[in-house]
């Protein structure tokens, strides 16, 4: 073997060992968590960042402190990334053979729900809370009905929230506008839309009167307090068990949504905008938008003393259509990864998360509203409801709210949300009909849905 | 009997070295077959099969999942967007690269410092250089719109959207394009230049009858490459656009990244990643049976 030669087997050689060696750690990081000293480690996967993600440093830190230490336990929580990013690997985890790579616990929102509501590693949160003999009932029935699939409670709410309109009310005394008078109803929401409208000098508008392009989330709310309560999807949008198609198109709720939406549109004062709605608001060049309650802690922060800002219940589709808006959000998953002792370190955790004093820690810290009714009795809860009378709002609106008004949960929802945006786009800048705008949103959703039972039956 | 052992030593050495070149190949193999063959051979079964959400087959359907994307409008978007940016995109990088190539070929003053200020954006990541982007690009607080003292709200407006993306993706492969056309004008004999010049031959005669030539089999390698980036572009649209506003955005992977990483759509993911593979070899193969014709190898 000449010089050359022995170089190059020498580089493959150090190569293989290098993979060897690689694999083995892979194969042993999975078996590292079972080795039985010290305290049981709980994984959390969640998608916390930025204050949600001191909240929640804060809220595993004391849990570790106190419960965690006399029990033994452990929390370790990892950042995954956005919501979709816990659940793509989520899913590499439940398609791999290996249980005890999955996290104990899981944070998802309603788009990660179709993939672990069946799955054979999931716990069922109400078995697992019921088996500790926790009682559910302290939980926002709203709340705890958002992750309800087939009358069993799969998830615990977390972190949870509703839709809300924001307004300007500096604005609106510009227009001469009340400002404690918001849009009721979406027909009032046009004509408020038109005298908010501010144009410069050569005639293009600087301020909008309302900004957005509803999408499923929206229309979970406006369709859902239609007629009582209604739903995007069959089966209770997915609630009862797989959808197998769109109702909005034959109860008629989404028609009487078009045609309040086309009276905003054509008020002049709507923007579509599908991008940096919220900045848009806070830098003042819109005056309402409809957004998530926890946006409000972000926007109090980010207009400052810029303008007076104003949060209201969302207005309602029609005069009549009270039933109120859905939780939205996200919520805590457990997996069994067939380890002992892991079940009742979960349950221990998760009662600590949602009991009242750390709920209203993280209702402070992040905006999200407290999911447990015993947090609404406490003192300081009171006195910070008074010290920020917003925050009220938003609570006040969940509990006027109907419960049965649901989120959907549906096959491709990424999709779906674009389809209905393009779509209600489509019929205000291109002028479809409205009927017309109807069937091709139910043709294409629909197509997702079979395509989806097609191929898990 | 005395020369058998120096014999089964030679034996040994040959048997070993007729092995050894297999040996070598051997964890380029491992690597190739787990990360690139395997998947894309089980890409190409999933695009023919009906595939749950698990990840396993249901059914074995032939062309059909092809059949039903070809009708479907979502689909047809990301291949318009798709050809839009490839278009728009190749042009703009190749005049960019090969203009700021031009611009530092001829060693001066100040040269390597121009030098070092194209091949900067090589040194940012592609993560890092999109958020950037996207504050720049931001309607209010964005410098873009404040410099020009316009008032375009980028990310709202479909053709806008689709500028920034390209924007963005001419500043990511600026550095790399720039360093091959580089070093290719560099190898341009420069006595064939001066006597040009000697012949009174002015500038744009020189690029076009000397120079463009000279370089063409990296020209083509350049544009092989960017052809290839632009028709599977993704991370980009990822960070930046997230396919909106409306989907205008949404390109061929970015979709397959949404029908099969976001909504565990393995079927239809597997099927549009056929499709990128088909329409990218097509479009390279076009490419070399150009060089035959366009292509001078001195």
């Amino acid at each position: 073997m000449n010089h050359a030669t022995k170089c190059i087997a020498r580089i493959c050689l150090t190569g293989c060992i290098a993979l060897a060696a690689m694999w083995s750690l892979f194969a042993g990081g999975s078996k590292e968590s079972a080795i039985k000293n010290g305290p049981t480690e709980i994984i959390w996967w969640h998608s916390n960042s930025g204050l949600l993600g001191q909240a929640t440093d804060t809220l595993v830190q004391e849990f570790n402190e106190t419960v965690g230490a006399e029990r033994n336990i452990k929390v370790v929580p990892v950042f995954q990334g956005k919501a979709a990013d816990v659940l793509t690997k989520l899913r590499a985890v439940m398609q791999s053979k290996n249980p005890a790579d999955l996290p104990d616990i899981a944070q998802l929102d309603a788009t990660g729900i179709i993939d672990v509501r069946s799955y054979e590693r999931m716990i069922p949160m109400e078995v697992l809370m019921s088996e500790a003999g926790y009682d559910l009932s302290q939980l926002e029935p709203g709340a705890a009905l958002s992750v309800t699939y087939k009358d069993t409670m799969i998830g615990m709410p977390f972190n949870s929230s509703t839709i809300l309109l924001y307004y300007n009310k500096d604005a609106f005394r510009q227009a001469g506008l009340d400002p404690d008078r918001p849009p009721k109803t979406i027909e009032q929401m046009a004509e408020y839309a038109k005298a908010l409208i501010v144009r410069n000098a050569q005639g293009k508008i600087e301020r909008y009167g309302f900004a957005g392009v509803p999408t499923s989330y929206e229309l979970c709310a406006w369709i859902g307090q239609q007629h009582g309560v209604s739903y995007l999807t069959d089966m209770r949008n997915g609630h009862d068990g797989d959808p197998t198609k769109v109702v909005f198109d034959e109860d008629g709720t989404m028609e009487v949504f078009l045609t309040e939406w086309k009276k905003l549109w054509d008020s002049g004062g709507l923007a579509n905008l599908t991008s940096s709605v919220t900045q848009e608001f806070a830098a003042g060049k819109v005056a309402m938008i409809a957004a998530s309650t926890s946006n409000l802690t972000t926007l109090l922060a980010s207009i400052g003393d810029r303008f007076e800002l104003g949060v209201a219940y969302l207005p309602m589709v029609v005069e009549g259509a009270d039933s109120g808006v859905n939780v939205g959000g996200g919520a805590l998953f457990a997996f069994d990864r067939g380890l002992q002792g892991h079940k009742e370190a979960v349950e221990a955790f998760i009662e600590f998360a949602v009991s009242a004093e750390q709920q209203l820690a993280w209702h402070v810290g992040t905006g999200y509203f407290p999911v447990n009714l015993g947090t609404y009795e406490l003192e300081e809860f009171k006195a910070h409801t008074e010290r920020n009378p917003l925050f009220q709002v938003a609570i006040d609106q969940l509990h006027d709210s109907d419960p049965r008004v649901q989120g959907v949960w549906i096959p491709s929802g990424y999709q779906v949300y674009y389809a209905f945006q393009n779509g209600i786009r489509d019929m205000l800048e291109n002028n479809k009909s409205i009927p017309q705008t109807v069937q091709d949103l139910a043709t294409e959703i629909n197509k997702y849905i079979s395509d989806y039972n097609r191929m898990n039956r | 009997m005395q020369s058998t052992p120096h014999r089964t030593i030679v034996s040994r050495h040959r048997r070993l070295s007729r092995i050894a070149p297999y040996l070598y190949f051997l964890p380029a193999l491992a690597l190739a077959v787990t990360f690139s063959l395997w998947p894309f051979f089980k890409t190409v079964v999933n695009s023919l099969s009906i595939v749950n959400l698990s990840g396993r087959i249901v059914e074995f359907v032939g062309l059909d999942n092809f059949r039903e994307l070809s009708a479907s409008g979502n689909f047809r978007d990301s291949l318009r967007n798709t050809f839009r940016f490839t278009a728009m995109f190749v042009p703009a990088n190749i005049l960019a690269c090969l203009g700021a190539a031009l611009l530092c070929y001829r060693k001066r003053r100040g040269t390597a410092f121009n030098e070092l200020l194209f091949l900067l954006p090589m040194a940012v990541a592609l993560s890092s250089a999109a958020l950037i982007f996207k504050a720049m690009f931001n309607p209010t607080i964005g410098i873009v719109n404040w410099i020009l003292g316009i008032d375009v709200d980028w990310f709202n407006d479909p053709a806008m959207a689709m500028f920034t993306l390209v924007a963005l993706g001419v500043w990511l492969d600026i550095g790399l394009d720039f360093v091959l056309l580089l070093a290719a004008l560099r190898n341009v004999p420069t006595q064939l230049v001066e006597a040009a010049a000697m012949e009174g031959a002015n500038a744009w005669r020189k690029f076009f009858s000397i120079q463009l030539p000279m370089i063409s089999p990296t020209l083509l390698f350049v544009v092989c490459t960017n052809v290839k980036d632009a028709m599977l572009i993704s991370a980009p649209v990822m960070i930046l656009t997230e396919g909106g506003p409306y989907r205008s955005t949404q390109t061929l992977v970015y979709q397959m990244y949404l029908e099969g990483f976001k909504s565990g759509n393995y079927t239809l993911g597997s099927t549009i990643g056929v499709v990128v593979f088909l329409l990218s070899v097509v479009m390279l193969l076009l490419l070399f049976r150009f060089e035959k014709r366009g292509v001078y190898y001195a």
